[in-house]
């Protein structure tokens, strides 16, 4: 059914990619258990249905599923994003579910890993707006015009983006200035010397 | 000379015993008027999602277990696992299925009742804390003698259950189900009917159903706000497909009805758990899984209903043994979000009861 939305959205949106669809007709993710195939095959299977969108028209799509028949997907679950480091890339995933129609989509935006940026949908899901902050304060995409994009889950001076894959952590200055001045706290108390 | 007004930064938190957990509340006061809230979390990032990417898919299922929301550790790794089988295919036996749901269901009354106790003692009725706790008692002890946890069970295996109940396990799960209504009567008797109490939460905090939708708001928080959904009955999971109850939903969208949706949401659970003993069908209870599985390269997004709401886990595979990313849509998250939206307008002793009738778990937050 929902596979069926996403050619609708196509044939207005020629510039979106839909996913290549699933072989499997209960595909959906919530039907009986697909059966298992052989792990030496490559390619990726898209359980639930959805298309790549480019940056440029994300907000005039995301607009016209919100409001117009026969999307009308009025809830956005969650805005998060995945890093294929080896192809250069975030993709940046939207899972959207109509609380009307009770069909789910996923959206998904590629964006360069140089220069991480892509439009805010606060404006068309207020819900979103924790949701991108957290995107960016774990992979460092930029949400253009958001009304507050700070750190959410990390503190204001942490250095990287705890989700990247190339995230290689680092104490915090604050963090080694503290530990080291109760080292010498305890040193001089005579306490953390060792016989 | 002239009178000189000006508005007030209050900080609630982190450290604060009604915030249920490490959170904290800047709010912005106007005399004792609430301009604004604005939840600062991140007290318990401990980024289970990052931890995940470096452990076997059998490994993370003790992780989500105790990384996010503590209250309900089952309902977790439930999320996790449906995420796992339905991309990897694999099987799970009817008893399982049906086990898991019993267990689930025990889960959510255990949550419900931390919940009730805990608002109570936020309201200033002490005695429902005690009894919550009692009847909670209970529940852990069934839970201690099927899967040896209290807290953390670690139960649930991709393609199944770790160990079948023990004997007896059904006559004692049943014999709480029939003295548990009498338990619900008794918290009813000490709330719905109490003045203090309606004034505290009769019309206060409401969130009306266009917001709650925008804001993202799920579970009890969005069925008392007229919004008939609930995971269960949406996208059937386990044996929920097979077994009869009804989704309490009502229109108000104040605490009083976030109130009535999970009181009567533990009486629906009573109703799952006698239909799921009495169906509870004999067999297998685990397919044969390898304890190193890979999955399939490929990308899925498993809805569950835990007791806070829908809880999401989007997994995408590389064909490894370790998953790729794994996303997990908390649904405290999102109701903690919509908090915001509860508090605009209502005066300054209404906070607590309002986050408290959200029912948050800070740990389900952060993450």
């Amino acid at each position: 059914m929902s596979w069926g939305l996403v050619e609708e959205l196509q044939r207005r949106f020629p510039e979106i990619e839909p996913f290549p669809r699933p072989e499997e007709s209960h595909a959906e993710g919530h039907g009986p258990a697909a059966p298992a195939r052989g792990h030496g095959e490559t390619k990726f299977t898209h359980h639930v249905p959805g298309a790549w969108v480019p940056a440029a028209s994300l907000l005039e799509v995301c607009r016209v599923v919100r409001d117009e028949a026969p999307f009308h997907l009025d809830y956005c679950s969650f805005v998060s994003a995945v890093d294929w480091m080896a192809d250069g890339t975030f993709e940046v995933v939207y899972h959207l579910y109509s609380m009307t129609e009770r069909h789910q989509m996923l959206l998904k935006v590629r964006v360069p890993r140089q220069s991480p940026r892509t439009p805010s949908v606060t404006g068309i899901w207020g819900g979103t707006n924790w949701h991108e902050r957290e995107t960016y304060d774990l992979f460092g995409i930029v949400f253009e015009g958001h009304p507050d994009l700070r750190r959410i889950m990390m503190t204001e001076d942490w250095h990287g983006h705890p989700l990247r894959k190339d995230y290689v952590y680092e104490e915090p200055r604050w963090l080694v200035d503290l530990a080291t001045q109760r080292q010498r706290e305890i040193e001089g108390l005579g306490l953390g010397e060792r016989a | 000379m002239p009178l000189r007004t000006e508005q007030l930064m209050l900080n609630m938190g982190p450290q604060h015993p009604s915030t249920h957990g490490v959170l904290r509340l800047v709010v912005t006061l106007d005399g004792e008027n609430i301009v604004e809230v604005q939840p600062d979390i991140g007290y318990l990032h401990s980024s289970v999602e990052k931890m995940m990417e470096y452990r076997t898919y059998l490994m993370n299922v003790a992780l989500v277990d105790r990384g996010m929301d503590y209250i309900a550790a089952l309902a977790n790794e439930e999320g996790y696992l449906l995420a796992v089988e339905r991309l990897g295919g694999i099987d799970v036996p009817a008893r399982a299925r049906w086990l898991r749901t019993i267990m689930l269901e025990f889960q959510r009354l255990s949550s419900h009742l931390v919940w009730l106790g805990t608002w109570g003692i936020d309201l200033g009725a002490t005695t429902v804390f005690l009894y919550c706790f009692r009847e909670r008692e209970v529940i852990l002890d069934l839970f201690e003698q099927v899967t040896g946890g209290r807290l953390h069970h670690v139960y649930f295996r991709p393609g199944g259950v770790y160990e079948d109940l023990p004997p007896g396990w059904t006559d004692r799960a049943l014999a709480f189900c029939d003295e548990f209504p009498g338990h619900l009567q008794e918290y009813h008797d000490l709330l719905t009917g109490n003045p203090i109490f309606l004034a505290r939460t009769q019309g206060v905090g409401v969130l009306p159903k266009d917001a709650a939708i925008t804001m993202g708001a799920c579970g009890p928080v969005a069925r008392a706000s007229g919004i008939n959904f609930d995971v269960r009955k949406a996208f059937p999971y386990e044996a929920y497909g097979e077994v009869e109850f009804d989704i309490p939903t009502f229109e108000q969208g104040d605490c009083f009805a976030r109130y009535l949706v999970r009181m009567e949401e533990m009486r629906q659970s009573l109703r799952i758990i006698r239909q799921a003993i009495e169906k509870l069908p004999p067999g297998e209870i685990r397919s044969k899984v390898q304890v190193t599985v890979k999955l399939p390269k490929g990308e899925v997004y498993a809805r569950t209903e835990s007791p806070r709401g829908d809880l999401g886990v989007y997994l995408v595979s590389s064909g490894d043994d370790m998953p790729y990313r794994v996303k997990i849509r908390a649904p405290s998250f999102s109701n903690l979000y919509a908090l915001t939206e509860m508090m605009r307008g209502w005066k300054v002793a209404d906070v607590i009861a309002i986050l408290g009738s959200v029912d948050i778990v800070l740990s389900d937050v952060d993450r």
